[in-house]
């Protein structure tokens, strides 16, 4: 083994080999012991690497740092914050503003009264379980009354949009939404299996806050068999659900692609 | 555990994280900031309190990943190794802080992520590999290329700005 070969795995340290013999490790380290060059430079690098270790954490902290956190925890959590006192000459248009707002929503009571009552009929926070248990399931082909429409970028790559299973019936039988399989390669190769849910947003009864499928937003479930990572967006009339195999970085090699195939 | 918890235990390492990742103390409060509140909405998915901070180390990661497509001015530095520093430069180099940051700022994110995880949250080769969702070889490349140019920019700052400022012409 050359020299330069050996130093890169003994920089790599024995942990690429999770503390077992491997047979590259074995020769670095008998190249090690044929080499002084080498093994000196192995344990100068060693030191390096524990002072660069003390050094990268050694960062001031600002003073007021975590009072700030907590404040802006405490705001985030408090339903509002104190208004500020109106100046008197304003109160009058005020008043003409809040007479104008009851008309019209006097207005939009009676009309939405002669209007056929809708209620939404999905609770958006059973859709993350139902499609985390949908994904190795055997789906019905989808029968509900709205059009499914995929989301923008190049979902097309990844699933059958000719093929929609149905998911979440309603008391009809009709199903309330549809599901989209996903499958794709990660970086590794391996084959990643996942659900596209599609649902009219007016159907939810609470809508996903993002525009865009997020991959910082998002939630984990563990089945039995496997851990998955699902991301909910709002795109016009529809409400999506991805739910893939992995965590995160498999969602976010997801987005990646589907973005990379729509451009 | 809650929010107030949370806060208490590990605002200062997810700052220092953030500092690191960002090289800016401006972006490192933002970081850190917008970190907590995602954890503060998001804390019903943190089922495991023990992975509490490398949780919040992949908030912050991706709130700076967002950040900096957003600006999409990166450095671009040649990182090919023409000069390894001699054992006694390595064994008595004194980094500096500041230094140590600039170092860190001009590598290239691709690069910088690595080898924040390997030396500041002590991950392993492998753990760094599933969490950039990268090959395994990909990560000792990087952290190999990453590490050499610290070691030759802590020992020999001079040396290694003259070359990139030749690379730059």
């Amino acid at each position: 083994m050359k020299c330069n070969e050996a130093l890169n795995i003994l920089d790599a340290t024995n942990d690429l080999f999770d503390g077992q013999s491997d047979e590259r490790w074995d020769q670095a380290m008998d190249h090690l012991e044929t080499c002084d060059n080498c093994a000196e430079m192995t344990a100068a690098r060693q030191v390096f690497d524990e002072q660069m270790a003390q050094a990268i954490t050694n960062v001031a902290i600002p003073a007021d740092l975590k009072q700030i956190l907590l404040d802006n925890a405490e705001a985030s959590h408090s339903p509002s914050h104190q208004p500020e006192p109106i100046p008197q000459k304003s109160r009058g248009r005020i008043w003409a503003a809040l007479v104008a707002v009851a008309v019209f929503a006097i207005v939009a009571l009676c009309t939405w009264a002669f209007l056929p009552e809708h209620r939404p009929g999905i609770a958006a926070a059973d859709i993350p379980q139902t499609a985390v248990a949908s994904v190795d399931a055997e789906l019905p082909q989808y029968n509900g009354q709205f059009q499914p429409v995929l989301p923008h970028l190049g979902w097309t790559q990844v699933i059958d949009e000719t093929e929609p299973k149905g998911l979440l019936a309603d008391d009809e039988g009709r199903h309330l939404a549809a599901a989209f399989v996903i499958q794709f390669a990660d970086r590794q190769g391996n084959n990643v299996r996942g659900l596209l849910v599609v649902t009219p947003a007016r159907e939810l009864d609470t809508l996903p806050k993002e525009s865009i499928p997020d991959s910082s937003q998002v939630q984990y479930f563990s089945s039995e068999a496997n851990d998955y990572a699902i991301v909910s967006w709002q795109e016009g009339e529809f409400a999506y659900f991805c739910v893939v195999e992995g965590g995160s970085f498999t969602l976010e090699r997801l987005h990646q692609q589907v973005e990379s195939w729509s451009a | 555990m809650d929010i107030v918890e949370l806060i208490d235990e590990h605002y200062s390492s997810i700052y220092r994280f953030a500092y690191r990742l960002s090289g800016s103390e401006a972006d490192a409060l933002d970081l850190t900031q917008s970190a907590f509140l995602t954890a503060q909405e998001k804390l019903h998915q943190l089922r495991i309190p023990a992975h509490a901070r490398s949780w919040l180390c992949t908030i912050v990661r991706n709130a700076f990943l967002k950040q900096i497509r957003s600006r999409s001015s990166e450095n671009v530095l040649s990182l090919e190794n023409t000069s390894e520093p001699k054992t006694e430069d390595l064994r008595n180099a004194n980094i500096d802080e500041e230094e140590l940051q600039n170092a860190l700022a001009g590598l290239p994110v691709e690069y910088r992520e690595p080898v924040v995880l390997y030396y500041f949250n002590e991950l392993s080769y492998r753990e760094i590999a599933a969490q950039l969702e990268v090959p395994l070889g990909t990560v000792m490349s990087r952290l190999s290329r990453g590490k050499d140019y610290l070691r030759r920019r802590l020992t020999h700052p001079a040396a290694v700005e003259a070359e990139n400022a030749a690379t730059a012409h």
